[in-house]
């Protein structure tokens, strides 16, 4: 229907429902008419759909989080809505949210590489330890008996009836150990085994 | 409402579990977009998610006056999501790229060619409307939330939020008039 006109005033007052497509034909007519021909209004319209645009692209910086979380996270949900007992009791991360989740299993990865890595420096240090033995039971071997000068600490600990001898060289030997792998206990109860000094 | 929705929700207030699964399949980006929209964050977004869905299947028995699934779940959510920004009781810092990761802002150049210029301009522009919206009030952050980014329809919002249209009308006056004059102390 045309001839319908309007002023600014109702023009503007109409705008936003024009931009939602939600006038009848009639309005719509009389506001294409009058935004063609009043700049004002025209601008006011075209400032409205510009703000509008800049508005909705909001919704692209939602980030994906990927189809992977959207499945775990439905599986969660389902779980919890389940009739079957929850898993809380066994497992403290269990019915937590899924980002929960898997920030408590980060944690927990860490925790047990620390301790694997505690192990395997453990392990290597008992390793060095006895190697170092080895060789000192080696060197023990190869020194003539004239050469030693003073018993070794196993003598006291293991109070034995003869001492047995260590040369100046591999006492220096053993103190280098002892400082550089921190680790005296081992190689206190290593010197102190029988077999160390089998065969002398 | 679409008749397969209405089909899954009669299933599912019916004890059907693998129809609570298909409503979960079907709404959970819808809500999830909704939920970051207004927490910022994807441990919260998280977090109101699975409530939503918790709380629909709590409501299974109440369930038969709902007219729309959809208006139902936005509200649950967006309560919820509301509520947890109140708890936390301080602003999180948003994101520092919210452009990063998703596709390009669709502004169009006044010359009608895409320069890199453009882009980064678009950047900052979304970047300052993120900051503006985020200093809104729960509620008007809602309406334009709902209205000017997700698309709804003034009714459909005032049924999400259970007020009034002249409500939502008056929220979304407000809301853009106040961003409004965000950006323009921003880029003037």
């Amino acid at each position: 229907m045309t001839g319908v006109t309007m002023t600014c005033g109702q023009v503007q007052a109409l705008l936003d429902d024009y931009d939602d497509d939600t006038l009848n034909e009639q309005e719509r007519s009389a506001i294409q008419a009058h935004t063609a021909s009043c700049q004002s209004c025209g601008k006011l319209l075209a400032d409205a759909r510009r703000f509008r645009t800049v508005l909705s692209n909001q919704a692209a910086t939602v980030p994906d989080p990927g189809e992977p979380y959207f499945e775990q996270m439905t599986r969660l949900v389902l779980a919890k809505t389940s009739d079957r007992p929850t898993l809380n009791w066994i497992s403290p991360i269990a019915g937590k949210s899924v980002a929960h989740r898997q920030q408590q299993w980060r944690r927990l990865g860490m925790a047990m590489a620390t301790c694997a890595a505690s192990v395997l420096l453990f392990a290597a240090s008992v390793w060095l330890g006895l190697s170092y033995q080895q060789t000192r039971l080696e060197v023990i071997r190869s020194t003539p008996a004239e050469n030693d000068i003073r018993p070794s600490f196993s003598f006291l600990l293991n109070n034995e009836s003869e001492p047995s001898y260590v040369s100046r060289h591999e006492t220096a030997m053993l103190g280098q150990g002892l400082v550089m792998m921190g680790a005296p206990g081992v190689l206190q109860r290593a010197e102190a085994l029988p077999f160390l000094h089998a065969g002398r | 409402m679409d008749n397969e929705v209405a089909d899954l929700l009669q299933r599912f207030v019916a004890g059907d579990q693998a129809a609570f699964a298909e409503l979960v399949k079907r709404y959970r980006r819808k809500l999830y977009q909704v939920a970051y929209q207004i927490v910022r964050n994807h441990l919260d977004a998280d977090e109101v998610v699975q409530e939503t869905f918790v709380r629909l299947y709590r409501k299974q028995k109440e369930l038969t006056d709902v007219k729309t699934v959809t208006s139902f779940l936005i509200r649950i959510a967006s309560n919820y999501a509301i509520d947890l920004l109140r708890r936390r009781r301080h602003h999180r810092q948003l994101d520092p790229d919210p452009g990063t990761g998703s596709s390009p802002a669709q502004l169009q150049s006044t010359k009608g060619v895409r320069t890199p210029g453009d882009d980064y301009h678009d950047k900052e522009i979304t970047r300052e409307v993120t900051a503006a919206l985020s200093t809104l009030p729960p509620r008007q952050r809602l309406t334009i939330l709902l209205h000017d980014v997700e698309g709804y329809t003034k009714a459909e919002v005032a049924a999400i939020m259970e007020c009034p249209e002249a409500t939502v009308r008056s929220n979304l006056h407000i809301a853009r008039a106040k961003v409004k004059k965000l950006l323009l102390r921003r880029f003037r």
